[in-house]
């Protein structure tokens, strides 16, 4: 199972896929909802990835892997 | 005047400021304040895991934590949502906040992860200021040194235009 985590005012909203044949709907949707949030300026990381590997950007859906954390595009305070 | 005063009398101002609902008024509609304390609890509990634990460590000891950018240096992140990156080397704080509301760990993640993986796109777009003399503190206490500084009561300050030029007149008593 996959996790796509959006930072948002709840705290994060969750989105959770895989990449079984009884899932393609939800990674269709979780497919689109990364590439719109990365093209209105968001940026994704891999976070949480075992084996003591860094965290690491992530622009290819394909990439990704257990946990992302999808941060809202940012603005100069 | 005559006719505001007449306006006011007939009750306009009270019948406005009746016609007012609750929720349109400054203070927060119901449950939001219990939204935005879960939100928080739920951001906490997300930053704790996803900090390294040297920086878990500072971050409950202190309330923050240290990053490596690299090429650049250590900044701290302070809990504070403006200016709360601070750079150690030059005492210069950094501002750059995710655009849409989002709960203050989430900020200090958002902010963990860009200055780790991508500082370029964060000093892109963040403002910065200086906010202590390079030197005149040491670098370990520089962090508390802002928080308590932003804790305490600003000063009343006088600009030199709202001091009025006109000479008194002294009056022969």
């Amino acid at each position: 199972m996959k996790i796509l985590r959006i930072l948002d005012s709840s705290g994060d909203r969750v989105i959770a896929f895989d990449d079984s044949a009884a899932a393609i709907t939800a990674r269709a949707q979780a497919r689109a909802l990364f590439q719109r949030m990365l093209a209105t300026g968001s940026t994704a990381f891999k976070v949480n990835r075992g084996d003591g590997k860094p965290d690491e950007k992530v622009t290819d859906f394909t990439a990704l892997e257990n946990e992302t954390v999808i941060v809202p595009r940012i603005v100069g305070g | 005047m005559q006719f505001l005063t007449w306006l006011l009398g007939r009750g306009f101002g009270r019948e406005r400021q009746r016609s007012i609902p609750v929720h349109e008024s400054n203070r927060p509609a119901p449950g939001l304040l219990e939204a935005r304390a879960a939100a928080e609890v739920r951001a906490r509990r997300l930053l704790l895991r996803l900090l390294d634990p040297a920086q878990r460590l500072e971050f409950e000891r202190y309330g923050y934590f240290a990053v490596r950018v690299p090429g650049r240096g250590k900044f701290w992140i302070l809990p504070s949502r403006v200016f709360n990156v601070l750079h150690s080397a030059t005492g210069h704080s950094y501002c750059g906040t995710p655009q849409t509301e989002i709960p203050l760990s989430d900020l200090m993640l958002a902010q963990k992860l860009l200055l780790e993986n991508n500082p370029e796109l964060f000093f892109a777009v963040a403002n910065h200021r200086l906010e202590l003399v390079p030197g005149s503190t040491p670098e370990h206490s520089l962090p508390e040194r802002v928080m308590r500084a932003r804790r305490s009561p600003s000063r009343t300050r006088t600009r030199w235009s709202e001091v009025s030029m006109i000479p008194q007149v002294n009056r022969p008593r």
